[in-house]
């Protein structure tokens, strides 16, 4: 590019994401010469190492334990490939068609009775504390994907991806959304709905019969329907575990942070660094950062995590 | 921690003691991390391809040789994951059309074919970079790299526009990748480190 300053323009819009689709063309064209290619890629280079550096690392305990879990559910079996099954790129007629099969699903789930009686949440999680209600019984069904939107793509245990279908969760261990605006809802067999958001990563850790959540990136919101006593269900992130009994809650999981809050009920949340406890009520939200110390604050109205 | 050193973990492990792999994970996943950051597009990249990369060890550990460093053959598994992983985002991008993904992947596979071998020096150096940034040029790096604020609040939080943020923050990008070479370049190694 005979211009470093629209090469600096507009690599300096690449880093920002702020580029303009003639613009990028315009960049493209200009890696053709040696220099400016090396000077995009040693930038762009630096660009991700500052953002990992700077980034909190993911606990030694909690990579061995995501490691060992891979491990141990067979994935070991196989090296996982990233998924890159393109939802968006669809024909027109099966777009629509999984968009109808999603709905109906959903429709489905709602007429049966078992999303509308989902019960209230009242029960408090904190340790030794009593509660009144039976524990009902176990699942009986897998939980199930029963919407997506967007890129949306499943990795099963042997490292395939599947086509974003109605399909039981179980059976992909892995979902990933990519894009701001995709996301996917599931459906527990108890009622339990989790909505996935998007440029997310959900991993799902079987239990018995029920699985665990872990989010590894991105965001999610879950209506909890009430849970057995000693079997609560479980949302972790690098920084964080959720206990829940039964509530209403979003977490969302940042370089540095994992942002747990509550909208319903009471949330038991566990600091996985040191193992603090703190329990969150309906209307506050916690942070729960690597050495310091939790502080549920009350939610701000304002803000779309109320 | 286990203290045991690695031919012994490593010899329990193939004896079908695997939880005693995790101890391994343990010690060596920020290293493998700090050499993995960079060579691909994103941190959450990094950490996917870190836990990829344990998986595919623990797979094939019968085929490390006893008395070789685990380190040295934990970095070749992930090292190989990021060409895989670029090689994906090439034939991703490509299909969608998007060429400057695609150069930029091709740039980023020669990158680690000629010079994977910085990997081990260019975090530390970086590292030293930051510390040399002025006080307020370290405040716009935490804002936009740690609080992950967009350009209209960083230019408020520092009282200046957006264009201008934006621009502020790409001198600084292009000083530190200039100090990062200085740094790597021939005879300043040691000092990198």
């Amino acid at each position: 590019m005979s211009n470093p300053e629209r090469f600096d323009e507009l690599h300096s819009r690449y880093l920002d994401d702020a580029l303009s689709t003639a613009e990028e063309a315009e960049l493209c064209e200009s890696l053709s010469q040696p220099e400016c290619a090396e000077r995009f890629l040693e930038t762009t280079k630096l660009n991700a190492e500052i953002a990992g550096l700077l980034a909190a690392p993911v606990p030694d305990a909690v990579m061995a334990e995501l490691v060992l879990s891979d491990i141990k559910r067979g994935e070991a079996d196989r090296v996982i490939p990233m998924p890159r099954v393109v939802a968006a790129r669809w024909p027109g007629a099966l777009k629509w068609a999984a968009v109808f099969v999603a709905l109906g699903a959903v429709a489905a789930v709602y007429f049966s009775g078992d999303w509308r009686s989902t019960p209230k949440t009242d029960v408090a999680v904190s340790k030794g504390k009593s509660h009144s209600h039976a524990a009902p019984p176990p699942l009986e069904k897998p939980p199930e994907l029963v919407a997506v939107q967007g890129e949306v793509y499943l990795i099963d245990a042997s490292g395939q991806t599947h086509r974003p279908d109605k399909q039981p969760f179980n059976k992909a261990p892995k979902l990933k959304t990519v894009g701001k605006e995709s996301g996917a809802r599931i459906v527990l067999g108890d009622g339990t709905r989790v909505d996935v958001g998007g440029d997310s990563l959900l991993a799902t850790e079987s239990a018995a019969d029920k699985p665990r959540f872990f989010l590894e990136s991105g965001s999610l919101e879950s209506q909890v329907a009430k849970q057995p006593l000693d079997r609560p269900l479980i949302f972790a992130t690098a920084h964080a575990e959720a206990i829940v009994q039964g509530t209403a809650l979003s977490i969302v999981v940042l370089k540095h942070h994992t942002r747990v809050v509550v909208t319903e009920g009471e949330v038991l949340v566990k600091q996985r660094e040191d193992g603090t406890e703190v329990m969150v009520r309906a209307g506050y939200h916690v942070l729960v950062t690597p050495h310091t110390k939790m502080a549920p604050s009350p939610n701000d109205p304002a803000s779309k995590h109320r | 921690m286990d203290d045991s050193d690695d031919t012994e973990i490593i010899a329990r492990v193939c004896a079908g003691e695997a939880d005693a792999f995790g101890t391994l994970v343990e010690r060596y996943q920020r290293q493998l991390y700090y050499f993995v950051v960079g060579k691909v597009a994103e941190d959450a990249e990094a950490k996917d391809i870190i836990q990829k990369s344990f998986v595919s060890a623990y797979q094939n550990l019968r085929t490390f040789q006893p008395g070789a460093s685990f380190f040295a053959w934990l970095r070749g598994i992930a090292l190989n994951h990021c060409r895989n992983e670029w090689r994906r985002y090439h034939s991703l991008a490509t299909m969608k059309e998007r060429l400057l993904e695609a150069k930029r992947a091709e740039l980023e596979l020669v990158w680690l074919e000629e010079r994977h071998q910085e990997g081990d020096h260019r975090v530390p150096a970086l590292r030293k970079c930051l510390q040399q940034l002025s006080a307020e040029e370290q405040r716009l790096v935490e804002l936009r790299f740690v609080q992950e604020l967009p350009l209209q609040a960083l230019g408020e939080a520092v009282g200046k526009g957006g264009e201008a943020v934006r621009m502020w923050l790409y001198r600084v990008r292009q000083r530190l990748a200039e100090c990062v070479k200085r740094k790597l370049s021939a005879g300043n190694l040691e000092a990198a480190l």
